[in-house]
């Protein structure tokens, strides 16, 4: 007979779990693909789909139809990716928090742990805010190896989620450093950032869409914004491009960011979203697919400076984040190399077309391996994605102090509304901030970074027609950009596509329509999740 | 595909779409498509269109038709014959001339450049040789050719008038006028008006714009946001008769005329705002916008606005020119948003014709 | 304990050392020879001429004659032929022995491998049968599993792709696992494979047992019943393949030669449209969806037909295969070597096969108690990948008549402003195919030794090493190209390896008594098996040139690597006991026990214990029915497992590069308690001859249960096990499946006499599966495959699994009265989807309304009506063999088929929907019938064209193409001429003056001559999607989605024996 062990295999290219967790090192190890692996998903095509092209800030003429045209359905592709992908965020979370407290001994610090725990309950908070933000009542997980064999977990109500998360994330500020263990890595400030986000938000939330927002969280949302500005020790970076000009990763600005890098042949832990975004093959690596992609005519008319005209839209504009965002013929980028027939040079954006062409993406978009010191490859780009950047603080403060008002002129929240807005090169707004104008200025500071979409859900708790009728009055549809002069333009005239049928210009969004359905396939095998929601505090 | 052995014929050219179908073509543009209608055409392999191949894909050519696109190069030799080269060697030659466009001119990008600088002009259809013709009858040093764009050495002896381009397909005057000194409006050569001699240069120092035409404009100021900072104008009779320059038409029809003058942003215009008053009886504070950012990176511009546009944008603040004979209240101010350390520089304001009536075509 | 594994070169050694011993031998014994004739006195050459009990043996020459050497005369002569009753006979004093043999008219004392084992046909107590090397021959194969179809009731056979060298799909007695592999074990002269369904990414066509030669097989034995199969306890659930291949015959050497030259066809012809048919539905399109129209197009009467990219793309490729083989020995070794040369080209470019393989089996008896034996056999397969099948078949529907194969300047065509095609265009494969390299190298070393000892009279003990050695590399290359508007900017290539090894020890004793009429047989084995393998690859970018396909060629800024290794052990303890008393009842037990690293402490062993009754009614005194030569019972029930893959007991921790450092995060949920999955099987079964056994029918009935079913937890998207990063679900025992099958073999002598014999073999058979629990019963198991517009199959409890889910069409809508009055698509807010022309209009689909949120139709068109559209499997499938044979003419009729099988023709789906006109694709002709809505005389909206079923031309929101609806839905029943083959040997007379030559046989064949069937794709056998995205958990099954279809082949063959 043979010995024993003959028939005791345990896997040769891999450590098992109860191996693990056994040294500071491992344990940062283990949280360390929370800061990407588990977002890939949702960064991949969801981050764009679902963040901008719903919202109406970006578009893709031929492609993601069903996320432009707010037609998401419970089989459109991102809808499945980005639910799967959150919660695979929430997986991963709960597994690390329980392995760590089973699987860690002595060998691990106190400090350690508690911190990596608290990563681990920040990176679900946030993942659960996408959640209840896109879904509504979604089921609150805390612990997966409970439901392995469970079939009867019922959605929590939107409430509820809300109420959970922020108590999660306080959790978290408490436990979280206040200077980052390693670059990249969550503090205190990330947290609390998120909290200032979560609170404003929330603040809507308890509204039930009655248009008043609840003073005593928006008074947390600007105390924590507040704290942020003030204490944090993040600044913004003085020239908006340069938040995306390589590399610019885990820079003053950035609170939180998904921490990609380039990894050759490797699926998951680095950034495949420029692929997608790129215009062409000739300023990327082997992807540029993005062709058909770009702002959208309503996002192109919120510049200052573009402005109407009997034929459409014309002029310039001072504002910086048009050229960091998106491309418009003639524009010249010093930081990408273009392939030319028989050569190359710095990228200057084409002139093509006669009645239909595309502002295409820039953001994020960084060029070929070669402008990138070589870390670069199809689909594979090392660079990081924002989740959160001190600008957006600042116009949290501003609207937490609007709060119910229509309008303030409160010294503050001006000042930090300022902040953002001269950063873009433009001069200071002096007229009072209302909701419209934070709105703007957050629609044009964070468009394709996947940001629009969640304003306008933020808004629609509180005020639902509102949101309605922002996009509503969008144009979705092509239309033909055309520089004075090429190259060297000094202005741009904009006309929509004339055979464009004007009936589909328009989304029609209403309540029956603006939340994303349940993926169809995850209600087929979990019947479950059709029984009504649940407070979670109430179970 | 393959003839069937028959002699190849052409019995006409036609466009595609069928509405048009039967005009028959005896000649095309470059890049345009064209089918070729005949007998036994199958075998063809290669279309030339003077001395220039035409690009052939198989998928189009068939026994009765062959669709090519005229190449979009630019023969040398002409022959104004359409060449088909079958399979089997044999030729077939057809008339069809190449319509070559002549060249286009649409701008100089500093219609003041001076005499031995080079000068950008844009347009179209520069196929070389090209010779570019100032008023005065001198030829300038062609430097540079893209296919929309020249760069000419200005040479010494040229004068104030439109330029001709000339290419082996035509030759073309061009609308605008090299030094362009028809209808000046405002220029400080003399300063006339209410404000700021103080920014008028007359002497060029070192370090300053070179004067292109006498006398110039030049604002070197940190200007705050919403300061009032005149430039230059001030009401008809202040102004004299450099007012009254502005043509009775382009009140009447704006459309036929554009505002241009030339512009040197020593420092960027990237802020607060510059307005013209021109054309008006008094003053209309907050138009016309010409707004930033602008940058001609320290060199002299010529900038171009539809005087439509500038009329229109009166209009809108229920101002609506009219014609006057006593001449025309005239403002370049410098208010609005932002602050702006600026160090800009102006001459030249002419309101001129789009189209230039009197040049010989 | 365990011994080191072998090298090969030890192996040679103790080959040479065996030879060595046989030839040392003193020879003292007497000769008798003799020659063997048939009933009619015709010489049989070839025949097996032994010593009963001693290891003399020879084979008879071209003219019947042999010589043998005997020590006694009490000395017995065994001679057995193919086809020919054995017969014994004393010598007594004779020196010369002339025999005739008699023709077998039955086959039941033919002695049959059984696992760990032989046995006398008739004596078998469990449903097995049996494929012969001369079955083999006839059927132009690739690989050996393509030469199994239709040869055994039972066996379900789906080839997956006509690729050469592609997958097939093997189901013996029915679906056996939810998501884990259905494919049999394949016991190889004792090495045990087990057969793999699907394998990932760009080699995913490829085939595991592609590196066996069909023409070095002896026969295969298909074990079907529980008690055949129990004896292989935990790997057996799927049945088994015991494939035993050639081995010497003492005597003269026999040298055979043979050569196969094929051609293969391409597949048939698809309406697709022309160019100028195309221009005008790319008008019609635009007149009604808006967009541009390309000039070239705006008159299709200047038009011509364009490319025909089917003519293009599919071409009559060539096959051919030469072996050559040498057997012989004398009484103490007997060897068989053999080398084979395949190269096999696909009707595809870009697609090949090439196969180098030879054998040595060395047999040798040195000793009266001592017999020795060695097998080893090597080959390398060469496939080429390039033509990726999943795409060809599509590109060639797809691709527009109007991009050229190439270029007038040389360059390859693709979609460009010259042509017109947009950039959505399929690109040109032909060029992808020239310019792109995907090779696959196998190498694989199968071989072992054995030894068997006579310890006393009736006692033996056996012990063999195997081992399986494999070697795996592939390369595969993208070069920079530009080709129209697909670009591929910079150069790739990706390189892999492969190791794995198995072996296996085996200890038998076997016990044979007779004691009057009871008759014993006992085994024990203890076997231990081990396997590992070790993956390496590499990837870089920017290569600079495209002769050097060598990595260091590349960026080495952009080099990644990947790696992994696993390994496997079981050990076994397994006995059986036969009781058989006068041949009259047969009583059969065996007891399994395997122990496997797949499973943790409490679970690590599993038992699996058969037992089986045969009753020879036939040979019973009172049984006296001249008629009936035989008629046997049999029962038996048994047990088998599966064990799953291994590792599912740990959770690994998965590394993932960081911008500080690796991390980690847990790849999988563990599930230390995973169970055996077990099957408990009942098996009822009757033979029964007649006149002679020229008629023999057997049939079976079989009822198996399986329990434990393994499989990765279904569990819902919440859970976080799906996608990039995720933990996957773990492997658990949850709910139980049911088959019920039946099968029946019919065999007839129908005419015999000394010109002419017809012999025909029918075998059908049919299986239900049905899942019997689930986790819960409202649980269902998707397979939902996203690349194929989310099809999905599904299993619930009740039902046979892989349903096809879709909806139901019931034509399209003629009017707006219609419209209204029918449920429609609604919004999120459950209000009606508008009538009108950018939402539901006439000429859309009308769905049928099934159910409802409260299990009752509703109105509304929505997920809830969704409902089971097909079922993949046939009711029966059948083979029908017809062999004649005239002087020295034969010939043989194959025909295949199956019943009740569905087909969901998605190629035709994606292909008639006239909204991808914008994707610059070419449609089938139907797609040109897309409904026109029009405004009657009255007013009233109606169809121009109200006899079509293609719905209009819209991208609204009634997912006229987006949804799978029956429409698509197929019946997949054929049969089909699946072979053809004369042959002809050449007369002695003739070859008797070649001296040299002892046969020839010259044939020809034709396979997959016709078809018979509904099915309106290219082939109704569509196996199991194989595409780069398919795994155990969303390969689609039935669903046509442009498989690379059997075509027609004609292969002339040449065999010469020396």
């Amino acid at each position: 007979s043979c010995n024993k062990s003959f028939l005791e295999k345990p896997p040769t290219d891999s450590i098992v779990d109860a191996s693990f967790y056994k040294t500071d090192d491992q344990v940062l190890a283990a949280t360390a693909l929370l800061y990407s692996q588990v977002w890939f998903d949702y960064n991949d095509k969801a981050s764009y789909n679902l963040g901008d092209f719903r919202a109406g800030t970006a578009y893709s003429a031929y492609n993601d139809r069903g996320n432009v045209l707010f037609n998401t359905t419970g089989d459109t592709p991102e809808n499945g990716t980005a639910w799967r992908s959150f919660f695979i965020v929430v997986g991963q979370a709960n597994l690390a928090i329980q392995n760590i407290q089973k699987y860690a001994g002595d060998g691990v610090s106190p400090d350690i742990k508690r911190m990596a725990i608290a990563e681990a309950r920040f990176m679900r908070a946030l993942a659960y805010r996408f959640l209840v933000m896109n879904w509504g009542a979604v089921p609150i997980i805390e612990n997966n190896l409970t439901l392995l064999a469970d079939t009867t977990i019922q959605r929590n109500t939107p409430e509820s989620v809300w109420r959970y998360i922020t108590n999660e994330m306080r959790a978290a500020a408490e436990d979280l450093p206040e200077t980052p263990l390693r670059p990249g890595r969550l503090s205190k400030w990330s947290a609390e950032g998120m909290l200032a986000r979560f609170y404003l938000t929330r603040a809507g939330v308890v509204s039930g869409g009655s248009g008043s927002r609840d003073q005593t969280f928006l008074d947390s949302a600007k105390y924590y914004a507040d704290r942020v500005i003030r204490m944090s020790g993040a600044s913004l970076l003085t020239n908006y491009a340069e938040l995306f000009l390589y590399p610019y990763d885990n820079n003053a600005e950035s609170l939180f960011s998904l921490q990609w890098t380039f990894a050759p042949g490797a699926w998951g832990v680095q950034n495949s979203t420029p692929a997608y975004l790129a215009y062409s093959g000739d300023i990327a690596n082997g992807d540029g697919w993005g062709g058909d992609k770009g702002a959208t005519w309503w996002m192109i008319s919120l510049y200052d400076g573009i402005v109407p005209t009997e034929t459409g839209l014309a002029g310039r504009t001072l504002d910086q984040r048009l050229k960091a965002t998106f491309m418009l013929p003639g524009a010249h980028y010093s930081e990408i190399t273009q392939s030319i027939p028989g050569g190359k040079q710095e990228l200057v954006f084409p002139f093509s077309g006669t009645d239909v062409n595309f502002l295409s993406i820039k953001k994020y978009v960084t060029g070929k391996a070669e402008d990138v010191g070589g870390q670069a490859a199809s689909q594979n780009y090392g660079h990081d994605t924002y989740m959160q950047r001190l600008a957006e603080i600042y116009l949290i403060y501003a609207e937490a102090v609007l709060g119910n008002g229509t309008s303030t002129t409160d010294e503050t929240a001006m000042e930090y509304f300022n902040k953002v807005h001269t950063r873009a090169g433009l001069p200071p707004r002096e007229e009072p901030l209302t909701l419209d104008a934070i709105l703007k200025e957050r629609f044009i500071e964070f468009s394709m970074e996947g940001m629009a979409w969640y304003d306008l859900v933020s808004l629609h708790y509180h005020n639902p027609q509102k949101a309605y009728d922002i996009l509503n009055a969008q144009d979705r549809e092509r239309f033909f950009t055309e520089p004075d002069q090429f190259p060297n333009p000094t202005s741009w005239k904009f006309i929509k596509t004339p055979w464009v049928d004007p009936g589909t210009r328009n989304i029609n969004a209403n309540s029956g329509n603006f939340l994303l359905p349940i993926p169809t396939a995850e209600l087929n095998q979990a019947p479950n999740l059709r029984k009504p929601p649940v407070d979670y505090f109430n179970k | 595909k393959e003839s069937t052995g028959g002699e190849p014929q052409i019995r006409y050219i036609r466009v595609t779409d069928p509405d048009s179908a039967d005009s028959l073509l005896v000649g095309g543009y470059q890049s345009n498509l064209i089918a070729i209608v005949g007998e036994n055409l199958g075998g063809a392999r290669e279309v030339w269109f003077n001395d220039q191949q035409a690009v052939l894909t198989a998928t189009y050519v068939t026994n009765n038709t062959i669709l090519v696109t005229i190449p979009s190069q630019v023969p040398s030799e002409i022959t104004n014959k359409l060449r088909i080269i079958f399979a089997n060697g044999h030729i077939l030659e057809h008339d069809f001339e190449v319509q070559i466009s002549e060249p286009l001119i649409l701008s100089m990008d500093n219609e003041y450049t001076l005499a031995g600088e080079v000068a950008t002009i844009r347009g179209n259809y520069f196929y070389e040789p090209l010779t570019v013709t100032f008023t005065g009858g001198g030829t300038g040093e062609v430097i540079a050719v893209e296919d929309d764009i020249i760069r000419v050495r200005i040479p010494a002896d040229a004068q104030s008038g439109p330029i001709t381009i000339k290419s082996n397909f035509g030759e073309t005057p061009s609308d605008f006028w090299y030094r362009d000194n028809r209808n000046i409006i405002l220029s400080s050569d003399p300063f006339t008006g209410w404000w700021n001699a103080s920014f008028v240069v007359s002497n060029p120092g070192a370090g300053d714009p070179p004067a292109i035409n006498g006398n110039y404009i030049r604002v070197t100021r940190s200007i705050g946001a919403w300061a009032w900072t005149e430039v230059a104008g001030g009401a008809a009779d202040a102004m004299g008769d450099i007012s009254k320059k502005l043509p009775d038409e382009a009140i009447l029809k704006p459309e036929k005329y554009d505002l241009k003058f030339e512009v040197n942003t020593l420092k960027p215009y990237n802020n607060n705002m510059i307005k013209f008053n021109f054309g008006l009886q008094s003053e209309v504070n907050d138009a016309y916008q010409w707004a930033p950012p602008f940058d001609t990176g320290g060199q002299w511009q010529t900038v171009v606005i539809p005087f439509e546009t500038i009329i229109q944008s009166y209009k809108e603040l229920g101002v609506t020119p009219v014609v006057n004979p006593n001449g025309y209240w005239t403002r370049v101010l410098i208010h609005g948003p932002g602050d702006w350390d600026c160090d800009i520089a102006f001459d030249n304001f002419r309101v001129v014709p789009k189209i230039d009536e009197s040049k010989t075509e | 304990m365990i011994p080191h594994l072998l090298k090969k070169a030890e192996l040679l050694f103790l080959a040479l050392a065996i030879i060595q011993l046989a030839v040392g031998q003193a020879n003292t014994q007497r000769q008798v020879s003799g020659r063997v004739m048939d009933e009619s006195g015709a010489v049989l050459s070839g025949v097996s001429v032994t010593v009963k009990g001693l290891p003399q043996s020879t084979s008879t020459a071209n003219d019947g004659s042999y010589r043998i050497s005997v020590s006694a005369d009490d000395a017995v002569l065994v001679f057995s032929y193919l086809g020919m009753q054995t017969l014994e006979t004393t010598v007594g004093n004779r020196s010369v022995v002339d025999v005739y043999l008699q023709t077998a008219t039955s086959a039941l004392d033919e002695v049959v491998i059984i696992g760990y084992g032989t046995s006398k046909r008739g004596n078998l107590t469990s449903a097995q049968t049996t494929i012969s090397a001369e079955d083999i021959g006839k059927t132009v194969n690739t690989t050996i599993e393509q030469a199994i179809q239709g040869r055994s009731a039972g066996v379900y056979i789906t080839q997956n792709s006509g690729q050469p060298g592609g997958g097939i799909s093997v189901n013996i007695r029915g679906i056996n696992s939810i998501n884990g592999t259905n494919e049999p074990l394949y016991v190889i002269d004792g090495v045990q494979m087990a057969g793999q369904a699907v394998s990932f990414g760009e080699q995913s066509s490829s085939n595991p047992l592609a590196g066996l030669n069909p023409a070095d097989i002896e026969d295969i034995q298909v074990l079907q019943g529980p008690s055949a199969t129990a004896i292989y306890g935990s790997r057996a659930t799927n049945g088994v393949l015991l494939i035993t291949t050639k081995r010497g015959q003492a005597g003269q050497t026999k040298i055979d030669y043979s050569g196969q030259y094929t051609i293969q066809t391409g597949p048939k012809r698809m309406e697709v449209m022309d160019l100028r048919q195309y221009a005008q539905m790319v008008n019609e399109y635009h007149e009604i969806a808006g967009g541009e129209t390309p000039q070239q197009f705006l008159d299709p009467s200047l038009l011509g037909k364009g490319t025909d990219w089917q003519k293009e793309l599919f071409r009559s490729a060539p096959m051919h295969k030469h072996q050559l083989s040498l057997g012989g020995g004398n009484d103490r070794i007997t060897y068989y070597l053999s080398g084979e040369y395949m190269d096999q080209e696909g009707i595809a470019p870009g697609s090949g096969f090439e196969r180098y393989g030879s054998r040595l089996n060395i047999d040798a008896k040195p000793r009266k108690w001592l017999s020795l034996g060695a097998n080893l056999s090597f080959s390398q397969t060469d496939e080429s990948l390039t033509t990726s099948q999943e795409n060809i078949i599509s590109n060639g529907l797809q691709l527009t008549p109007q991009i050229p194969v190439k270029n007038q300047d040389g360059s390859w065509g693709g979609g460009d402003d010259n042509n017109g095609a947009n950039q959505f265009a399929p690109v040109n494969p032909l060029a992808i195919a020239s310019l792109t390299t995907n090779d696959l190298t196998r190498r694989q070393f199968l071989g072992g030794i054995n030894v068997g000892i006579k310890i006393i009279e009736g006692l033996e003990f056996r012990s063999s090493f195997n081992t399986n050695f494999g070697f795996a590399n592939s390369d595969y290359y993208i070069p920079v190209y530009k080709i129209g508007w697909a670009e591929n900017a910079t150069a790739s290539l990706q390189s892999r390896g492969n190791l794995n090894t198995y072996w296996n020890w085996n200890q038998l004793l076997e016990y044979n008594k007779q004691l009057g009429k009871h008759h014993i047989n006992l085994m024990a084995t203890h076997e231990a098996q081990a396997s590992n393998w070790k993956n390496l690859g590499g990837r870089r970018t920017g290569f600079l040139t495209n002769d050097i396909l060598d990595l260091e060629a590349g960026d080495p800024l952009t080099a990644s690597a990947t790696g992994g290794s696993g390994d496997w052990a079981m050990e076994s303890y397994l006995g059986r006991i036969n009781y058989n008393y006068d041949d009259r009842y047969i009583v059969s037990g065996t007891i399994r026990t395997d122990g496997s690293v797949n499973f943790g402490e409490e679970n690590k062993w599993g038992i699996f214990p058969s037992i089986s009754a045969a009753w020879r009614v036939t040979q019973e005194d009172f049984f006296n029915v001249p008629a009936i030569s035989e008629l046997k019972l049999r029962f038996e029930t048994g047990t088998t497992g599966n064990q799953g893959g291994s590792g599912y007991i740990y959770s690994p921790m998965r590394p993932g590069a960081t911008p500080s450092g690796t991390g980690f995060l847990p790849s999988r949920y563990n599930n230390p308690g995973l169970q055996w999955e077990e099957t408990l099987t009942y098996n009822f079964g009757i033979n029964f001859g007649l006149l002679k056994n020229r008629i023999e029918l057997e049939a079976d009935y079989y009822i198996k249960q399986t329990d434990n079913l393994l499989m990765e937890n279904p569990l819902p998207w919440y859970m976080g096990t799906n996608g990039v990063g995720a933990v996957a679900a773990p492997q658990v025992n949850i709910g139980a499946l049911e088959n019920k099958g039946w099968g029946i073999t019919l065999n007839t002598v129908n005419i015999r006499n000394e010109q002419f014999t017809w012999q025909t073999n029918f075998n059908i058979s049919g299986f239900k599966t049905t899942i019997k629990k689930f986790y819960s019963d409202a649980a269902q198991i998707n397979r939902t495959s996203w690349w194929l517009q989310d099809w999905t199959q599904q299993s619930v409890v009740g039902m046979a699994p892989w349903q096809f889910v879709g909806y139901i069409e019931e034509g399209l809508f003629q009017s707006i009265e219609e419209i209204n009055n029918s449920p429609v698509p609604v919004d999120n807010n459950g209000d009606r989807m508008p009538t009108n022309e950018s939402n539901i209009w006439v000429g859309d689909v009308k769905y049928k309304d099934i159910s409802g949120p409260n299990g009752s139709p509703d109105g509304i068109i929505d997920v809830n009506d969704l409902t089971f559209i097909g079922n993949p499997y046939p009711k029966f499938f059948l083979g029908f063999t017809n062999s004649f044979s005239y002087k020295g003419f034969d010939l043989s009729i194959l025909l295949t088929g199956a019943y009740g099988n569905d087909v969901y023709n998605y190629m035709a789906k994606v292909n008639s929907n006239p909204n991808n006109i914008n994707l610059s694709r070419n449609l089938m002709i139907r797609a040109m019938d897309y409904a026109r809505p029009i405004v009657g005389e009255n007013g009233e909206v109606r169809l121009e064209n109200p006899g079509t079923d293609v719905a209009r031309i819209s991208h609204g929101p009634n997912g006229n193409y987006d949804r799978h609806t029956n429409k698509w839905v197929e019946d997949g029943s054929y049969l089909r001429i699946k072979n053809i083959a004369l042959g002809y040997n050449l007369p002695s007379s003739l070859l008797a003056r070649l001296k040299v030559l002892q046969s020839a046989r010259v044939a020809f064949s034709a396979q997959n001559v016709a078809t018979f069937t509904k099915y309106t794709g290219f082939d109704p056998e569509v196996g199991a999607y194989i595409g780069r995205d398919a795994s155990n958990q969303n390969q689609a099954i039935g669903l046509d989605f442009g498989r690379y279809p059997l075509t027609p082949i004609y292969t002339f063959s040449l065999g010469m024996s020396f």
